[in-house]
């Protein structure tokens, strides 16, 4: 029988011991301001680059070898185009002079007659590119782009100028050979308005897009907070029962406390230190996206309160059946290092999860949903995103079982951990093979 | 039950303990009484942390039975008893008081008196100044008592000391030796497990020696001391000895002789017979064997 007041001091010990640590303190509130600054800064510099290169009006250059686009109408001088026109002219130094330009925001095209006039200018980087309509374009569709070596790998050109250009070519093969209204069609000849049959009814498509990121982002919030919480809290635990056989104060505690109390105790502790910095951590992103949370409630999306609701219980026990086990094979390291390398197998497994999500949120109540709900390391995470997606494909049955096994396997798990790491937290020196453990654990009782 | 018709605080009856192929102990029968000290003495590998373990419930045996303040050995019960093993430390990082306290916790106490019994039994060591400093600035002597204090605070019925005086200067190895004696005035029970059979010798009422799994030496050391030693006496006399039918061998040594007797033989039939031959003795002791010869003695004899 457990002695809840033994838990009790284990755990308020092991929960001091870490947040009072500065390096606990440190990394809880500062990790997300600097993490946030740093992301923001790269985010708002990288933003601030692109929108400047997609609204700044570069210039191309257009060498027209087959006569399409020779229609007079659609070529201005210098003196005809907007202001910003002529201002991206001025500022990459281009001689207007004589020059017909083609403007259609943001892309701006100078007319060259020859190929080498104009690639004279791309050499001198007062020119994006050079778009070479070929002269036998008709029968073969060719159009010879030149770019600058020392050009951008990644270019927005192929999202921005060429489709202007195919625009351009559609408009001027077809214009004044078919009627107006159906040279509208062709130049756009699909306009999707999606509507999806739900059991609330006709659902607009854009309305559901953010239903179904709110549904497939919580269980993906959960599971990636379930996975910093459990990680985070797990290499609390290596650590402490690490330093317990360092520190030499096992067998003081085991004179004191059964390991069963021990274990849970730390658990509860440590997972507590992990829970708290989970907690403001996500206080400062909700904090940080207030105003994205005030846009979904304005939406009226459908909440998966089902899944919010279960989720706590699922991610406690799913967080005491992966950190006993984590607890009782880091005892068997001698030191944190040894203890992280014991663990790691349990953290990978605890992963695993997130790396079907793709699966998951295709297909929740598929085969491989059904199968991860029967796990118990896959069980919180693959039950939430079920209950998140589609609540009504996954029987009340089903989560009562996952339940129930999940709760079978934390008892196994914490009884079985706490016979390892009595075995754990008496040995040292070197380490005993797996078979001799098992054997060292029957022995002890 | 003892001599003295009490019940035993811990008894071991007939315990055995293999670990694999390895016997580590062969069916031991031992008690300890309240108000006595006990030492438990036997070489390094003898089975004794394993009777310790099994003592406190770390361990459980394969055979035999422990019981603890004349009950079956139960959880419960162990937060009357402490521990202070051989390998032992502290928290690192943490300060005194709060490792202290923490000690006292799982031991049941409340939060208060476990920080009240900290600082007391602190300050009976004479480090209630280091309370708040963190353990790892202690040096290794300050850090010993520390966790002698450890063991006191609940001022258990049995405190169980694995070589409590390793690394004390001679002025703690006596405030040890006090706290001990002080612990048998209020009629506590001490197990002391020691290599220093000089300490055994000064500290203990009773005595085990194990080897190889097995006790292989038990009683009240005076007994066994007697028992162990050869009959010989020490005396200083004024004139010459006389011819003494009891006395097999005489060696003079710096003034004294030693005076070897006959198997059966008692010391006060000597001292009555020289006394009776009109010899002016000025000292007369019996001689008997240190603890560490016999302890020296028994473990070669039994050794395998």
């Amino acid at each position: 029988m457990i002695r809840w007041a033994k838990v009790r001091a284990v755990a308020r010990f092991e929960f001091l011991n870490v947040a009072r640590r500065w390096s606990y303190v440190l990394v809880t509130f500062g990790l997300p301001i600097f993490f946030s600054a740093l992301s923001g800064g790269l985010l708002a510099l990288q933003g601030a680059f692109l929108s400047s290169r997609i609204e700044r009006a570069a210039i191309y250059g257009l060498v027209d070898h087959d006569g399409v686009l020779s229609d007079r109408a659609i070529w201005f001088p210098f003196a005809e185009l907007d202001p910003e026109a002529q201002e991206a002219v001025v500022s990459v130094g281009l001689d207007p002079d004589g020059r017909d330009f083609l403007y259609i925001s943001p892309v701006l095209f100078a007319r060259f007659d020859h190929n080498d006039a104009a690639l004279e200018q791309l050499g001198w980087g007062r020119l994006a590119a050079v778009y070479v309509v070929e002269d036998d374009y008709m029968e073969s569709g060719d159009v010879h782009v030149f770019e600058s070596p020392t050009g951008p790998v990644i270019s927005v050109r192929g999202a921005t100028v060429e489709p202007v250009l195919e625009r351009l070519l559609r408009d001027r093969l077809l214009r004044g050979r078919i009627d107006d209204a159906r040279l509208v069609r062709v130049l756009e000849p699909l306009k999707l308005r999606r509507t999806v049959a739900t059991e609330r009814g006709l659902v607009p498509s854009e309305d559901r897009a953010a239903e179904i990121v709110v549904r497939a982002g919580i269980p993906f919030l959960l599971g990636v907070l379930l996975l910093t919480a459990l990680l985070s809290s797990s290499g609390y635990l290596v650590q402490t029962v690490a330093l317990d056989k360092e520190s030499k104060v096992v067998e003081v505690l085991l004179s004191s406390a059964d390991p069963d109390e021990l274990l849970t105790g730390k658990l509860l502790g440590l997972g507590a230190a992990g829970l708290l910095q989970f907690l403001v951590w996500a206080a400062m992103v909700v904090g940080g996206g207030l105003a994205f949370a005030t846009l979904v409630a304005s939406m009226d999306i459908p909440i998966p309160w089902e899944a919010l609701l279960a989720s706590p219980l699922f991610f406690v026990l799913g967080y005491l059946f992966i950190g006993s086990l984590m607890l009782a094979t880091g005892s068997l390291g001698s030191s944190v290092p040894e203890s992280q390398k014991l663990t790691l197998g349990w953290a990978l497994l605890a992963v695993l999860p997130l790396m079907t999500m793709i699966v998951l949120l295709e297909e929740p109540h598929g085969w491989l949903g059904q199968l991860l709900t029967w796990i118990p390391f896959s069980a919180p995470l693959t039950v939430i995103v079920r209950m998140s997606i589609a609540p009504d494909g996954i029987a009340l049955w089903e989560v009562a079982g996952a339940l129930a096994v999940l709760l079978a396997s934390t008892w196994l798990s914490i009884r079985l951990g706490a016979r390892l790491f009595r075995v754990g937290l008496l040995l040292s020196g070197t380490r005993p093979g797996w078979r001799e453990l098992i054997a060292q654990a029957r022995l002890l009782d | 039950m003892t001599s003295n018709g009490t019940e035993p605080v811990l008894a071991f009856e007939g315990v055995r303990k293999s670990f694999g192929e390895t016997a580590a102990l062969r069916s031991v029968d031992l008690d300890v009484y309240a108000g006595e000290v006990f030492g438990l003495l036997g070489p390094n590998g003898a089975g004794k942390t394993t009777l310790i373990r099994i003592g406190l419930d770390i361990l459980r045996p394969d055979e035999g039975e422990v019981r603890l303040f004349g009950e079956r050995l139960r959880r419960e019960t162990l937060d009357r008893v402490s521990y202070l093993p051989e390998e032992r430390g502290l928290y690192k990082k943490t300060k005194v008081l709060d490792a202290l306290t923490y000690f006292g916790r799982l031991k049941g106490l409340s939060r208060r008196r476990a920080r009240d019994a900290a600082k007391h039994w602190l300050d009976q060591v004479g480090l209630l100044h280091v309370a708040r400093r963190n353990t790892d600035t202690l040096s290794k002597g300050m850090s010993q008592k520390v966790q002698i204090a450890g063991a006191l605070l609940t001022e258990p019925d049995l405190c169980v000391l694995d070589e409590p005086f390793s690394g004390l200067d001679p002025i703690n190895v006596d405030l040890v030796k006090r706290l001990i004696r002080e612990r048998r005035s209020a009629g506590k029970a001490t197990i002391l497990s020691t290599h220093m059979m000089n300490q055994v010798e000064e500290l203990c009422d009773r005595v085990a020696l194990i080897h190889a799994g097995r006790r292989v030496l038990y009683g009240p050391l005076d007994e066994v001391r007697r028992q162990h030693s050869h009959p010989m006496v020490r005396v200083r006399v004024e004139g010459q000895l006389p011819e003494l039918p009891m006395v097999t061998a005489v060696v003079h040594e710096d003034g004294w002789v030693q005076l070897r007797l006959r198997d059966g033989a008692d010391s006060g039939e000597v001292l009555r017979a020289l006394v009776t031959a009109g010899v002016h003795v000025t000292h007369f002791e019996e001689v008997l064997a240190t603890m560490e010869e016999i302890f020296l003695s028994r473990v070669r004899e039994s050794s395998p």
